[in-house]
């Protein structure tokens, strides 16, 4: 079993299978060798923490990708933008506790789960119109009137869709 | 909640981990949403690929290069590169070199997924691998001898599944009937293709009366092999008839003169020229497209009122005086195509760019006229929520899906026969040639080049790029190698072809330019990196094929 303390303070178990799926934590214990040691994890609060390791227990036993997998680099083609079903309503949150997973993900390296969250956004945004989507995640609309007229020009061939 | 946003909140790796999921329409909204979203896109070169390869009609060729681990990949920024190139190339017709192939004597020929077939005197066929510079694409060529069978009637191929399908010269049986044996074999060896089971590779067709001048129209689409057979016998008649040619099982069989020519529309549609004999008093013969959904046809042979689902596409109606005549549709390479996964080109033309173009020659009082009519392959699908039995008669209006979806102009072609055996449609391309003897040509033969790729020719006007008034069918002479945007329509008055007036406003962009030092009665053909201008047997020497390469 692994220790795992959260920015909050609040500590909790796992089995090490199911924490190693975090790249960041299997780093860790690797360099800490056998030792009961609590790992801290100050960027991560006890509320996402408690999703994570929900998270990883439910795919523990899957194949990890591989270390230099990651191919985001220069991966123009289309990905797929299915998210399982059990993904998809484990995914299903508020968009602030979305947000904090997707950091929480970046941070303990579960690729995956950092997938998933991209994912999900991404969904949300597809079909939305530039305002639908300024309103969704409370942004600001920060262009002059001549910026925003000259990507409207550079737009103009997709128009009518 | 204090008021943070997502960009407060996510970094900029991860806002791009999240732009990196979404389409190319997806991603010029979200440039309009923000200075960091705009900037975020505008730096990344792989946006901007994304972004390209939709306007240009082109799709990322990754996928398909499965288990090529000894390339090393290019970076977007190289493919968005070659992209521009390979786009500009064409838009300005600037081909990178000039190749020679002599005509072999087989009398047979094939031009498909970027490769040129030709049969040999003896039973061998040879491909070449058209080269490209623009898309890194080394010239291959190669022989293959056919052992079996014996003796070939026709043949067509898919590069991209190394597929070759070899129509045997038919045998006469007992019954007087036509027996043919329809081989499937591979383009790189001849033999047997390794995904059709033993039992399967020849797939068997009677045809019910002798007619030894039949000729065939092929097109292979994915797993669906159609040949048209084009009967001459005056009691024989066309037959269509779509194969899956992994099992040898038909999926759907027309029989009919009616049945002029096909091209598959989709990877279940196939689009169909009808020539039909009319309902009206005053009209003899109906020029029709005609599409059919074959994946839900029944395999039993069939006339084409017997279909369950489909659709005509009609045309607008003629004068008294002009009656149809030939009436064919042409489009390349069929939808699914993709490359083959061993040639590794960066990009390749996307599924859904494709014009399909109705060539009609008519009787018009007292001389011939010809049209042609380019539809895309949107205009087509996106109707098709009318599908119907045939006996029902569904059918669209002309004004309903032509003036705008579509442009019909008039084109001077060398002969009938050309449209049947000339492939001078690629993607949202065609080329056509225009002789020296023309009077807009000023004594050289010219090429005029179309391309009919919508976002293209949209960004282009945009972009202020030249706009013609002027259809330059219209065009007293050819202005040579200026790109122009025709947004005019093209319209037909009202008794000079047709019944009523008829006008189509389909936007396209055009080019013209000469061809030195070749023969007039050459013809001209395209394919995805080359135009290719079939010389015929001249002062120089034997028939050759010239290849310009982009």
């Amino acid at each position: 079993m692994v220790t795992l303390v959260t920015s909050d303070n609040e500590k909790f178990t796992a089995d090490k299978e199911v924490a190693e799926r975090s790249v960041l934590i299997k780093n860790m214990l690797e360099d800490v060798g056998e030792s009961d040691q609590p790992i801290p994890l100050p960027n991560v609060s006890s509320s996402v923490l408690k999703k994570v390791l929900e998270y990883c227990e439910h795919h523990r036993g899957e194949p990890l990708p591989a270390a230099d997998a990651d191919t985001t680099q220069d991966d123009t083609r289309k990905r797929t933008t299915d998210i399982s079903e059990w993904d998809q309503k484990f995914i299903t949150v508020d968009q602030e506790m979305l947000f904090e997973i997707i950091l929480a993900a970046n941070y303990l390296d579960i690729k995956s789960l950092l997938d998933v969250g991209c994912k999900t956004v991404a969904n949300m945004i597809k079909g939305k119109t530039p305002e639908e989507i300024r309103k969704l995640f409370n942004i600001v609309n920060d262009f002059t009137p001549e910026e925003e007229a000259q990507i409207k020009k550079e737009n103009e061939w997709a128009e009518d869709r | 909640m204090v008021n943070t946003t997502v960009l407060d909140v996510l970094p900029t790796e991860i806002i791009i981990r999240i732009l990196t999921e979404l389409d190319a329409i997806s991603l010029l909204r979200c440039r309009l949403v923000c200075r960091l979203f705009r900037d975020v896109i505008a730096e990344t070169a792989r946006f901007n690929y994304v972004i390209e390869l939709e306007i240009t009609g082109q799709q990322d060729s990754r996928l398909t290069m499965k288990g090529r681990h000894d390339q090393i990949p290019l970076s977007s920024a190289q493919k968005l590169d070659m992209l521009r190139n390979h786009h500009t190339h064409w838009t300005e017709l600037r081909w990178s070199s000039e190749i020679f192939y002599p005509m072999k004597g087989g009398g047979l020929w094939e031009l498909f997924g970027n490769v040129l077939a030709q049969k040999d005197v003896e039973q061998s066929l040879t491909f070449v691998q058209l080269p490209s510079t623009y898309r890194n694409i080394p010239e291959r060529e190669w022989t293959v001898a056919v052992e079996t069978p014996k003796r070939m009637r026709d043949f067509g191929i898919d590069p991209s599944q190394d597929l070759l399908v070899v129509i045997e010269k038919p045998r006469w049986t007992l019954l007087s009937e036509h027996y043919y044996r329809i081989h499937v074999r591979t383009m790189s060896t001849a033999a047997k293709h390794p995904l059709v089971t033993d039992s399967n590779d020849v797939i068997g067709h009677h045809q019910s009366i002798y007619d030894p001048e039949t000729s065939f129209t092929i097109q292979i689409s994915s797993d669906y092999v159609g040949i048209l057979f084009h009967a001459r016998h005056d009691h024989a008649e066309n037959e269509f008839i779509i194969w899956e040619w992994k099992t040898g099982q038909k999926k759907f069989h027309l029989a009919g003169d009616e049945a002029q020519s096909f091209c598959f529309l989709s990877e279940r549609h196939v689009l169909l020229s009808l020539m039909t004999l009319s309902d009206l008093p005053d009209a003899d013969v109906e020029a029709e497209l005609l599409v059919v959904d074959f994946d839900l046809e029944s395999s039993n042979k069939k006339t084409y009122r017997d279909i369950d689902h489909g659709l005509i596409f009609s045309l607008p109606e003629f004068n008294s005086s002009a009656e149809p005549l030939v009436f064919t549709v042409r489009s390349d390479p069929s939808p699914p195509w993709a490359p083959h996964s061993d040639i590794p080109v960066p990009f390749h033309i996307a599924q859904d760019a494709r014009i399909f173009i109705a060539s009609l020659w008519l009787r018009n009082g007292h001389g011939i006229d010809h049209l042609i009519l380019v539809v895309p392959q949107s205009t087509l699908l996106s109707r098709l929520d009318l599908l119907g039995p045939m006996s029902a008669s569904p059918s669209l209006d002309w004004e309903s899906w032509g003036p705008r979806g579509s442009r019909m102009t008039k084109i001077h072609v060398p002969s009938v026969a050309f449209d049947s055996w000339a492939c001078y449609v690629h993607g949202t391309k065609f080329v056509v040639s225009e002789s020296s003897n023309s009077p807009r040509t000023r004594n050289n033969f010219t090429v005029q080049f179309f391309d009919f790729n919508q976002n293209a020719v949209r960004r282009a006007v945009s972009q202020g790029a030249k706009v013609s008034s002027t259809d330059p069918v219209e065009f007293e002479y050819l202005e040579c190698d200026e790109s122009l945007c025709v947004t005019a329509p093209t319209v037909f008055r009202a008794g000079e072809i047709f019944r009523d007036e008829v006008g189509t406003y389909l936007p396209y962009r055009w080019i013209a330019k000469k061809i030195p030092s070749t023969r007039d009665d050459c013809a001209t053909m395209c394919s995805e990196d080359s135009i290719i201008v079939v010389e015929s047997a001249g002062g120089t020497g034997g028939r050759r094929y010239r290849v310009f390469s982009f």
